[in-house]
């Protein structure tokens, strides 16, 4: 999920338009945003809680990704935010009539 | 549409500086290449492979053409708005175009082929309508007409092709567009060789003239145009010929004229002034002409030294006329000015000597001379040659002085 490029709609042979970035980046925030609620979430909390407890192995990177999570959700709402500036100019771009 | 690429690069750029996270490279290309992809797909939109056989079809290869030079335009245009863009955001958008436009490059590539296409059968066209006179001229007809229907069998056989032409990721298109262009290149072949024949079957310079006029757009392609560079130097040898008989011509009415001799090059129904300077004229449309459209042949055979004697002989020669009919004219004004006004005054009415000074009939008094003017003025102005203001005045009134 972190890994999710935009350059690979290009990829596969299809011609996306720009209206598909900003979609893009619409739908990694969306998701990113509820992910970090699903981390912050009380029955996470207790699950973390015991882990400490019990000195498990497994904190050290789950708090990392949790980490990672945030730094790229804030990046997505960011990026978003400031590409629906242009989404009205994509659309007339893209609007044949 | 392309009204909105200088507000997106704008609002880009303006992303790129405040952004924390939409500044690098990676970003860019993505969203720039989609754009383009855009781009590509508005113009498919109005002029896609069908549309454009159908003008073909329809006649109107003019259409698709302007339509195809509009989308071009639209490809350049962008990436002019990019370019200054990039240069606004102080280099930090350091990314290749290449793999920004390739896509947009390759459509604009396929709008030129298409365009070629385009023009070639509008020039291609021209043939329909030639008809080439002299001993030859009905073969050469005939052949003409049979190399437009092998060209008009190509465009079919390229305008049937399954795929859509403008649709970039259709390969087959190069092969095909290759094989097209071969044929073409074989009837232009074709085309020149009975240009020349032509060429060499008519004798006058006027008559070569008419023969490259009917080809028209035709001569600018680069085979036929290679053909008749031979051509040339023939062309101009005949217009020098024909300049120093002008030129001869000139020499020896001139001498006429001046002698008032009966022999001299002037309509009978002409009074002298404008008889002559209509003979002149004459003169230089004959030369003029030629030069006109030897102006406008080609840029190959104004290089050439021939070309210089040619256009410095032809010159002259202007020069000679030209000075002749405003000597001509001068001359005429001058006798206009001091006459009129002395004419203009006697008495309107005279009375015929006679024996006893009350019975002689009585006649107008309008002098020959003046008669003479308002010929010359008549004649004059439809020459469209500037009349000195006097005896304009003059003619103004020309109906009230016949009455």
């Amino acid at each position: 999920m972190l890994k999710r490029d935009p350059e690979s709609a290009l990829k596969n042979g299809k011609h996306p338009d720009p209206i598909t970035e900003i979609n893009f980046w619409k739908d990694q925030s969306q998701d990113l945003i509820s992910i970090c609620k699903q981390l912050s979430s009380e029955r996470i909390k207790k699950v973390l809680k015991f882990l400490e407890q019990n000195k498990s192995t497994y904190t050290g990177p789950f708090s990392k990704l949790q980490k990672e999570v945030q730094i790229s959700r804030a990046e997505a709402t960011e990026n978003f935010l400031y590409l629906e500036t242009l989404l009205d100019l994509f659309n007339q771009l893209t609007d044949s009539a | 549409m392309v009204d909105l690429f200088i507000p997106i690069m704008h609002t880009i750029l303006l992303i790129w500086t405040y952004s924390q996270h939409y500044n690098t490279p990676a970003r860019l290309v993505v969203l720039i290449r989609e754009i383009c992809n855009a781009i590509i797909n508005r113009s498919r939109a109005s002029i896609d492979g069908p549309t454009i056989f159908g003008f073909i079809g329809a006649d109107e290869p003019k259409t698709a053409d302007d339509k195809l030079t509009l989308a071009l335009d639209v490809c350049t245009k962008f990436k002019d708005a990019y370019y200054e863009y990039k240069q606004k955001s102080k280099n930090q958008w350091k990314i290749t175009s290449n793999a920004l436009f390739v896509r947009l490059d390759s459509f604009s590539e396929r709008c030129q082929d298409i365009m070629h296409l385009t023009s070639t059968i509008m020039q291609f066209s021209q043939l329909q309508r030639i008809d080439i006179g002299n001993t030859k001229g009905k073969t050469l007809t005939a052949s003409v007409m049979q190399i437009y229907s092998e060209f008009t069998k190509a465009v079919e056989t390229f305008t049937s092709v399954p795929y859509d032409i403008m649709d970039i990721e259709k390969r087959e298109f190069d092969d095909d567009f290759y094989k097209f262009r071969q044929r073409i290149k074989e009837l232009e072949r074709r085309i020149a060789s009975i240009l020349t024949q032509g060429f060499d079957d008519s004798d006058t310079i006027i008559g070569k003239f008419k023969l490259l006029d009917s080809f028209k757009s035709l001569l600018n392609r680069p085979i036929i145009q290679d053909e008749l560079e031979k051509k040339h130097i023939t062309l101009l040898e005949l217009y020098k010929q024909d300049l120093k008989t002008v030129g001869t011509l000139f020499m020896e009415g001139k001498a006429l004229v001046d002698k008032a001799d009966e022999r001299s090059p002037i309509f009978k129904n002409l009074p002298p002034i404008s008889g002559a300077l209509s003979w002149t004229n004459g003169l230089l449309e004959r030369i003029k002409e030629p030069m006109d459209k030897l102006s406008v042949l080609s840029q190959s055979i104004q290089d050439r030294e021939e070309f210089k004697d040619v256009q410095k002989l032809y010159a002259s020669l202007c020069k000679n006329l030209k000075d002749y009919n405003a000597s001509k004219v001068a001359l005429w004004e001058k006798g206009v000015e001091e006459t009129t006004e002395d004419q203009l005054n006697k008495f309107l009415l005279y009375r015929e000597p006679t024996p006893k000074a009350t019975e002689g009939f009585i006649r107008v008094n309008f002098d020959p001379v003046l008669v003479r003017i308002l010929r010359e003025v008549k004649y004059l102005l439809l020459l469209d040659i500037e009349v000195p203001e006097r005896a304009q005045l003059l003619f103004k009134k020309v109906d009230i002085y016949r009455t």
